[in-house]
């Protein structure tokens, strides 16, 4: 992707600061929602039993990144005054990769499934939204579930034959898939795509009447979207649905055997990381107006496959850590611009033999027992484990764990 | 105009197309095998030897001061020499240490050298096309009755015909290539009856590099022209070809070469240029999908 | 009354015969055990019935319904469950994650009200979340609920197996060799649970080597040999039947 937006004009300070506190209001509001749940402590057991990590610290952190970013324009103006518009490009496009990587984590991340053709499905996205708004004059925000929906239902045509395949045969169908689409593409297939060169001429997205042209107002778009996305996301993780994927991941086969559909899950895994990406690129084309064939390479799923494994697949904080780096680092490194994919490279293969599961590696899901819990458990005798690999000192010697209790449990009706 | 003799001008175009890819793919079959690992980085080996040709005979004028013939010559043997050095180098670094790990590990790994490498070649080398080969060798062209055979064409196909077949008697008939075969089907059982699997798997990444070299630099002497991002388009046609003749079967990498660039040629010629990489590609996921086991014959029973 | 019925099933890898014409039922709130020498079949049954490989010829039947051909998940969500020979758990989730497992298949919550957090799904966490733990007292693993299962001690890893399986609310529990690896005091408690399991009205079906706990804990047995089921009855019968004598000890011309 370029960074060049084309548009130099001045954001304009009082309209633009009246549409940060709302949408700094928004976003607060959903992430003040997500922090109670997080703070929740012995006090309000009626919220959900599963939530992210209760701690103060966590709380703080959030607030303060919801602080920066609400008013980021502003600090970075103070900071880089002049090229204040070119650092919000970046972080713009920081804010771009990290919803398509955290889309491909849904799909690599969770769900381990080796994934190289994720620019595929962006690609159908940036391109139904190009033309249905072209060809048809749809507005930007009208394509976006469409785009969104044709990148998912694509993504089930394809997906549904080789969701059974190997782990490193799957990444090369799905490396085979991308450049099928890329070479459908300039080939211009059903006179629609406009050849090599692209689509051009794509309109701004205009939200209840508000167009976003300036990239102040890309920033609030988008980082708008990168915060629902992880709120999605994570409370798709920590569910019925990101167990699934879970399991299936630890063992394919165990899973099976205790009722989960697996082939069902991988491929709504699939399914929903790649609509998620058609989203994105419906904000790809209307951010670029531009589009072509060679937006949409194989290096690019490289780039999102780097980020999501060097931030530690499965995370999300190690996503947006991981966009950072691989994208927002190389804006400081000027000069480095084409030694950027040798240093990717290299991360790669040293990362993998030093620290393989990534920068910010998940942690376990936390789990919030009922209420009556804490006190049944106090009752019971202190189990014991005995080490990592869990042997019984022979014949006796440990102690037996509580006895099975005589009344069969209540059947709590599921 | 669809005549036999544009019938003949595919075949032939196919079948030297085909013994690259074979070759190619005989480097991801070998290592598949005895790893079970995808050498991503493969197409940048093939790359490599690309463009070490390229330095020998052009930038270093070897094409000039020897005459073509003694030039290529020594020059596939440098080739031969400096890819499988760099394939050695390579295992080393990206995939000795990974050896414990996790199947992802590897593969990302493997993924991470080949960036590195298509990189680091084009900061190298240019990110711009490079000819070389066109003038080198004498421009004869045979004719036999109304059909033309360029001399390349020949020669290309004719030195990896024999290199394939040098390979397979070294696979088939000596204690080395045994070694090979025996881990391939099984390393465990293989290191019980003695075998140093680590030496083979150093072997393999010596062989199979250094074919994977000299497929690069036929391709240079063929079409006359390189380009650092070559090895992607390439490696992926050259693992179809090795997934078509089932992977991890040597015979069936050769074969699936050639099938492979035949049935592109006849694409080529007879449906359309613009989508024949595309047809490379559906084939690809048709075969993974409905036989992985590749077309060739099932030699090893399933283990459930 | 059966809940499951085996007619004619077989199955062939290969060349070789795993199971060969097996014809078989298991009786509704019995404990069952199938026992034989190795390689007769055992294992190759139980993943026939969980629906992991298919069988050439012959029908399975579970609660009159046939279950030929079903995905394991399928067979599941009827009310089979199973614990594997080699401890199968999700070694690096929780012990609770692990019995949440079983749980999946009776909840109902889907993709959108997981992605939207509905309050149905909430509701649905907390009760699936009470019943796991429930399980995990049942088995007497309530303490150790937030351990990571890789951890635990052999035999509590074996009844974390259990309590997964009973999770998924089966009518039939397949129990492949459970005792395997326990010393006495642990295969007594698992004789205990066994029979309370049987109290829930879950009918128990499983592979055992060790005889004195075959004997002690189940109503029936069935006995395999080679593919074929060669004897079955009650554990007295069995012990006195000719055939199963000379299977498990040989007769001296024998190889």
């Amino acid at each position: 992707m370029t960074q060049n937006n084309g548009h130099p004009q001045p954001a304009q300070p009082a309209q633009a600061a009246g549409q940060a506190s709302d949408r700094a209001d928004s976003q607060a509001g959903s992430q003040a929602a997500n922090n109670q749940a997080a703070n929740n402590q012995a006090g309000n057991r009626a919220q959900a039993p599963n939530g992210p990590k209760s701690s103060p610290l966590y709380g703080i952190l959030t607030a303060l990144g919801i602080l920066i970013f609400a008013f980021l324009p502003m600090i970075l103006s103070t900071l880089v005054g002049r090229s204040t518009p070119y650092w919000l490009d970046v972080v713009n496009t920081v804010g771009l990769y990290t919803i398509l990587a955290l889309s491909l984590n849904v799909i690599l991340g969770h769900a381990g499934m080796f994934h190289m053709g994720h620019a595929a499905f962006f690609a159908i996205g940036a391109y139904s939204t190009a033309i249905l708004n072209l060809t048809y004059g749809w507005s930007i925000m009208a394509t976006m579930p469409v785009a969104t929906l044709a990148a998912g239902f694509v993504a089930l045509i394809l997906a549904w034959p080789i969701i059974h395949l190997r782990g490193d045969y799957l990444l090369i169908v799905t490396i085979g898939i991308v450049e099928i689409v890329r070479i459908a593409l300039t080939n211009n297939i059903f006179g629609l795509t406009g050849g090599s060169n692209g689509l051009v001429g794509i309109a701004r997205p205009s939200l209840f009447g508000f167009r976003i042209t300036s990239p102040k107002h890309f920033f609030y778009f988008i980082w708008t979207v990168v915060g629902l996305t992880i709120l999605l996301f994570h409370w798709l993780e920590n569910s019925r649905f990101g167990r699934a994927r879970k399991f299936i991941k630890e063992d394919t086969v165990a899973a099976e055997n205790m009722g989960v559909n697996t082939s069902r899950y991988k491929l709504m895994a699939f399914v929903v990381g790649a609509a998620w990406a058609g989203l994105a690129g419906t904000i790809f084309a209307s951010r670029m107006r531009t589009i072509s064939p060679e937006t949409f390479v194989f290096s690019e799923s490289v780039l999102l496959f780097t980020i999501v494994i060097l931030g530690g697949k499965g995370s999300q904080k190690g996503v947006l850590l991981g966009s950072f780096l691989v994208i927002g680092l190389p804006e400081f490194f000027r000069g480095f611009e084409d030694k950027r994919l040798l240093v990717f490279g290299a991360a790669l293969v040293v990362m993998m033999i030093f620290r393989p599961q990534g920068l910010l590696p998940s942690k376990q899901a936390h789990y919030k027992l009922p209420p009556g819990w804490a006190d049944r458990l106090a009752q019971l005798p202190k189990p014991e484990t005995n080490g990592p690999n869990g042997k019984r000192p022979p014949n006796g010697g440990a102690p037996p764990v509580a006895k099975p209790q005589n009344a069969p449990p209540e059947e709590n009706g599921a | 105009m669809y005549d036999l003799n544009f019938f003949l001008q595919q075949l032939s175009n196919g079948l030297t197309r085909g013994s690259i890819y074979a070759l190619i793919a005989l480097g991801y079959t070998m290592v598949y095998g005895v790893m079970k690992l995808i050498n991503f980085a493969h197409g940048e080996l093939f790359t490599l030897g690309a463009y070490f040709g390229y330095t020998i005979l052009v930038t270093l004028g070897l094409a000039g001061s020897l005459g073509p013939p003694m030039a290529i010559g020594f020059s596939m043997i440098m080739v031969l020499g400096l890819v499988a050095l760099a394939g050695h180098l390579l295992e080393r670094v990206a995939y000795r240490p990974l050896r414990h790990s996790d199947r992802l590990a590897a593969v990302v790994s493997a993924l991470g050298a080949s960036i590195f490498l298509q990189n680091a070649i084009m900061l190298k080398w240019g990110a711009q096309y490079r000819a070389f080969g066109a003038d080198l060798l004498p421009n004869v062209v045979f004719h036999i009755r109304n059909f033309n055979l360029p001399l390349v064409r020949l020669l290309v196909f004719v030195a990896a015909i024999v290199v394939m077949a040098i390979l397979h008697a070294f696979i088939h008939r000596t204690r080395l290539g045994l070694a090979i075969r025996a881990s391939a089907i099984d390393q465990g059982a293989a290191k019980l009856m003695g075998i140093d699997v680590r030496k083979v798997i150093a072997l393999v990444f010596i062989i199979g590099p250094a074919l994977g070299g000299l497929a690069g630099l036929l391709v240079g002497l063929y079409y006359g022209q390189i380009n650092y991002h070559m090895g992607q388009m390439y490696g992926l046609k050259a693992f179809t070809a090795a997934i078509i003749g089932g992977i991890g079967n040597i015979t069936g990498a050769m074969v699936g070469g050639l099938l492979l660039g035949l049935l592109e040629a006849m694409g080529e010629g007879y449906v359309s240029v613009a989508w024949k990489d595309a047809l490379t590609f559906v084939v690809l996921i048709m075969i993974l999908v409905f036989r992985p086991t590749g077309l060739l014959p099932e030699r090893v029973a399933e283990k459930l | 009354m059966q809940i499951l019925s085996l007619s004619s099933v077989t199955k062939t890898f290969g060349g070789l015969v795993a199971v060969a014409g097996v014809s078989c039922g298991v009786d509704r709130g019995a404990v069952v055990g199938l026992i034989g020498p190795n390689g007769a079949g055992k294992t190759t049954v139980f993943n026939l019935i969980t629906g992991s490989i298919k069988p050439d010829d012959g029908h399975i039947f579970f609660s009159g319904h046939s279950i030929r051909g079903l995905s394991p998940h399928r067979i599941v969500a009827l009310g089979i469950a199973r614990t594997f020979q080699t401890i199968r758990l999700f070694q690096g989730l929780s012990v609770l994650e692990n019995v949440l497992s079983g749980c999946h298949c009776r909840m109902r919550s889907g993709l959108v009200a997981s992605l939207l957090r509905l309050p149905g799904q909430r509701r649905e966490e907390r009760l699936v979340i009470e019943r796991a733990m429930g399980e995990l007292e049942f088995v007497g693993l309530a303490g150790l609920w937030k351990a990571t299962a890789g951890s635990l001690a052999y035999g509590d890893q074996r009844r974390l197996e259990i309590a997964r399986a009973l999770a998924t609310e089966p009518k039939l529990l397949i129990l492949d060799e459970p005792a395997g690896g326990m010393n006495e005091q642990e295969t007594f408690e698992l004789r205990e649970l066994i029979n309370l399991i049987r109290k829930r009205d879950i009918t128990v079906l499983l592979i055992e080597h060790d005889m004195g706990f075959v004997m002690s804990v189940c109503d029936q047995v069935l006995v395999m040999e080679n593919g074929i089921l060669i004897a079955q009855g009650t554990p007295q019968e069995i012990q006195n039947n000719p055939k199963v004598i000379e299977a498990y000890l040989g007769l001296d011309d024998d190889d």
